[in-house]
């Protein structure tokens, strides 16, 4: 690729980003009013949902969820190790 | 070995940072008092928000990544890159099973199509589906598209952002807005959201020296069988002269 | 402007190739009528139209619609066996992808001007605006066609692409879905510009990061 032909396109590429960005905050500018209300949640105030089994819950899912994915993280290294050593294993010899 | 002291230090930084935050944990249950409006479901918020701290630092640095990639090829950043998708798409799916049990007690509604929750929604989305087109795809092929989507998903994400953000909606601004009071609840929550980082750096280090170790085992692989089938293919040339010398 | 030429010639080979069998477009005419009849079924209430959920049915019956397009877009050269050559022409990549773009824009404008009026009258709706309707779906189409034959093209090589193909382009377009349906509710009752303003420019912001992208990832991750 020739130079000059990469700063033409670097230079289209950021003149459209900052196009799109600028076109972008001014539709963030809110010009109708906003659509969802405020919702109203007096109606919930009494009901006696356990928080503290749903916290619990909560806790649970992100400690499973983390030691789920670093065991099978763990599983994948053992896999490697295991390949790593059947192919030191015969030490270089060529088996079919 | 040269490559021993960081295979047993990332298992370490991980195991360290896995500890700090079940010790943050600890502490959020036992000693942060419960809070005067939303009740103990509030204990939700030490995890929920570093969560999507983690998610979102996963899920900007999985794009630049793959923009990188794509410029100048290079398989470390690409290791890098699937492991930050692999962590942001396990971050966001926390968020997501979190964010709907506060939501339960605290807006009476598992779900809104809330800003915040539709951004969320739709960034784990676009992960899970550069992962699925990477995995179907197979190695060369999969990286390129994979790349290329995760690219195209960072810039989208800004825009649905700013999209969902006219719909106007209820979710919290405590980091914005004025920060959290209590001095015992500020200190457990930034304790939880550096155990929540520290254990996703760690784990994407982790993963992506797997990913990368993959990559050479495979390319290993290859050079072996080729040197094998080489190696056949010369004593098979050999046998056959030996036939025509006979002959 | 080997670029725009080859570009040129490969649009008009796919056009004379459409123009020619005319069963791909008028399957998908077939089955955008058929989609918006089954989600007039489906929104019936008591023997009326929701005639206010024009938006979503028009919007979503042609997603579905372009999907089904898209997965037949790249299939006269892959049948062929022509892609590879296309892709190494002598201008890259860059040609065989706005040519499929193109040809995307060109047939879901097509469907389009065929469904829109058979939605509105199916669901019994009278758009006070239309001209911002029609203007919303230009810019969507826009969008949706650049990142369709983006995601189409990459997934040519790909296992289960026709699972995967939706997977990929409805989240990456959903910025487009949701101007979309914003805008044409909002002209069905009648609003000012003003109130559409920031959805369209949020469409347009979208469609210009597409223009610039979508062909320079084609190129990098087909090269």
């Amino acid at each position: 690729m020739g130079s000059g032909r990469f700063r033409s396109r670097v230079l289209g590429f950021a003149a459209a980003i900052s196009l799109g960005t600028a076109g972008a905050v001014w539709a963030d500018a809110p010009a109708a009013p906003s659509v969802a209300p405020a919702r109203d949640l007096s109606a919930y105030k009494e009901e006696t949902l356990p928080g503290g089994a749903l916290a619990g819950i909560a806790y649970l899912l992100l400690l499973g969820l983390v030691g789920g994915y670093a065991a099978w993280t763990a599983k994948k290294v053992e896999a490697l190790q295991a390949q790593l050593d059947a192919l030191d294993g015969p030490a270089g010899d060529a088996k079919p | 070995m040269a490559s021993s002291r960081p295979a047993r230090a990332l298992p370490t930084a991980l195991g360290v940072s896995f500890l700090w935050l079940c010790a943050a944990i600890a502490w959020v249950l036992w000693a942060t008092p419960a809070d005067e409006a939303l009740g103990i479901v509030q204990k939700i918020f030490y995890i929920h928000v570093g969560s999507a701290f983690a998610m979102l630092l996963c899920l900007v640095a999985a794009s630049g990544a793959a923009a990188v990639d794509l410029l100048s090829p290079s398989p470390p950043v690409d290791a890098f890159g699937r492991a930050c998708t692999e962590v942001g798409l396990l971050f966001a799916l926390v968020v997501l099973t979190s964010g709907p049990l506060w939501a339960r007690k605290s807006w009476g509604a598992w779900w809104t199509w809330e800003p915040r929750l539709t951004l969320t929604l739709l960034a784990t989305l676009l992960a899970a589906a550069v992962l699925a087109v990477r995995a179907m795809a197979g190695s060369a092929g999969g990286r390129r598209i994979g790349n290329a989507l995760a690219v195209l998903a960072g810039p989208t994400s800004y825009l649905i952002h700013i999209a969902v953000q006219k719909w106007g909606g209820t979710h919290p601004q405590v980091i914005q807005g004025g920060g959290i009071q209590s001095p015992a609840m500020r200190v457990a929550f930034w304790a939880c959201v550096a155990g929540l980082l520290g254990v996703a750096f760690a784990l994407v280090a982790l993963r992506a020296r797997t990913l990368r170790l993959a990559d050479c085992l495979a390319a290993l692989q290859l050079d072996r069988q080729a040197a094998t089938l080489r190696q056949q293919r010369a004593a098979m040339a050999g046998a056959t002269d030996g036939q025509w010398a006979v002959s | 402007m080997t670029t725009l030429r080859l570009g040129w010639a490969l649009l008009r080979k796919d056009l004379a190739i459409a123009v020619r069998t005319r069963e791909v477009a008028g399957l998908l005419m077939l089955f955008a009528l058929l989609c918006a009849v089954v989600f007039a079924f489906g929104f019936l209430r008591q023997g009326r139209a929701a005639h206010e959920q024009l938006p979503g049915v028009l919007w979503v019956t042609l997603l579905f619609t372009n999907t089904l397009g898209l997965l037949r877009l790249f299939a006269p050269d892959e049948e062929a066996g022509a892609l590879p050559q296309v892709v190494r022409s002598i201008a890259g990549p860059a040609p065989l992808f706005w040519s499929k773009a193109a040809l995307q824009l060109c047939f879901s404008a097509l469907i389009c001007a065929f469904l829109a009026p058979v939605v509105a009258l199916f669901l019994d709706a009278r758009v006070a605006q239309p001209q911002w309707v029609a203007l919303a779906l230009a810019l969507g189409l826009v969008g949706q066609a650049l990142c369709g034959a983006l995601c189409a093209g990459l997934l040519t090589q790909v296992r289960l692409r026709e699972v995967l193909l939706p997977l990929v382009l409805y989240p990456l377009t959903a910025p487009l879905l949701l101007g979309g349906v914003q805008v044409a509710a909002l002209a069905m009752d009648g609003a000012q510009l003003a109130e559409m303003q920031g959805w369209l420019m949020l469409m347009v912001g979208f469609d210009l990061l597409a223009v610039v992208l979508c062909p320079w990832l084609f190129g990098r991750a087909s090269a």
